[in-house]
């Protein structure tokens, strides 16, 4: 009992980040392009966006397929050549008009949050 | 060049190769070697050197291959391929299959195990090899092996002293008769293995 709640409100956190993990994907590759790694160390220093960083690959050929993001192979300084994802004009605009959409949703439900509805 | 070949670390790639099993190869070819590679570096960071306990934990971090292959099937809109009465038939014909239609009955299990899409090719290679024919193979030999034991009492017999006790030949046939025995256990307990493992990887969740 004492566990079931929070238990539920993280499972339905999950599906909420689950919907806006490849939004945020696209706006860490807006700056600048990024590898798998370096992108999942970025996401998951944001608190609660990344539980299992594995889960994040399958995204990004998810996105790379839906020509979101693209991909090259550079040469690193050490070890093997890195797979460099970086954002396409395509994954752009997706952006942008997710980020209006949020804005708007958050605003809304912030308002609701805060009761402060007017009829 | 730096690829990890620490046993965990290719034990889990392993199971996450096994794990992302329905989903197209070229995109699992992708995702296992990202993450191989993630692993490399993410183990890398954690200590020069690394040990058990840092690559369990990067292990830990990047997540169960159960959970990665889920995400994998969503994201790319695959239903996980359940199993059902096709791989119900498979195993029970690969495991009786034999016996009840001499042959015929294990070779129509072996052809639902290749069609069935539940399977990964190592799980088919186990089920078609680990044993042809089933338990089969143990029911028929064990009709040949009872048959060489009563030969051996006929030679007992006919071997210039009538009337040696039956303890005599079983005593000259103790060695090689164990073997026998091991080996009709085996033939046994290895179908039924094989059984049990293609029951688990089908119908496990």
């Amino acid at each position: 009992m004492r566990y079931m709640v929070p238990r539920q409100t993280e499972d339905r956190f999950s599906q909420l980040r689950r919907g806006t993990l490849e939004y945020c994907v696209l706006a860490i590759l807006r700056m600048k392009e990024r590898y798998g790694f370096e992108l999942v160390k970025e996401l998951s220093s944001v608190d609660g966006m990344v539980t299992t960083e594995g889960t994040i690959y399958p995204l990004l050929t998810r996105l790379r397929k839906d020509g979101l993001v693209t991909s090259d192979w550079k040469e690193s300084t050490k070890g093997p050549p890195r797979r460099y994802y970086r954002i396409t004009p395509k994954g752009g605009r997706a952006l942008a008009a997710f980020a209006d959409e949020w804005k708007r949703f958050s605003a809304s439900v912030d308002q609701l949050m805060e009761g402060e509805t007017r009829p | 060049m730096n690829t990890p070949t620490h046993p965990e670390v290719t034990r889990y790639l392993r199971d996450l190769e096994r794990a992302l099993h329905d989903v197209p190869g070229s995109r699992r070819r992708e995702i296992v070697e990202e993450i191989r590679e993630h692993i490399a570096e993410a183990s890398g960071s954690v200590s020069g050197d690394p040990h058990e306990g840092s690559i369990r934990s990067v292990l830990d971090q990047v997540g169960d291959p159960e959970t990665i292959a889920e995400e994998a099937r969503e994201r790319f809109g695959i239903t996980r391929s359940k199993a059902g009465a096709l791989e119900g038939f498979s195993i029970a014909l690969l495991l009786v299959g034999g016996v009840i239609i001499p042959g015929v009955g294990w070779i129509v299990g072996a052809v639902l195990l290749w069609v069935s899409r539940v399977w990964t090719l190592r799980d088919k290679l186990i089920g078609t090899l680990l044993v042809p024919g089933g338990l089969a193979l143990a029911f028929f030999f064990g009709l040949f092996a009872t048959g060489t034991s009563s030969s051996c009492v006929v030679k007992g017999g006919v071997g210039g002293t009538p009337g040696t006790p039956l303890g005599i030949c079983s005593a000259e046939t103790t060695g090689p008769e164990i073997w026998w025995t091991l080996l009709l256990v085996l033939l046994i307990v290895v179908p039924l293995g094989t059984a049990f493992y293609l029951g688990r990887r089908a119908f496990r969740r």
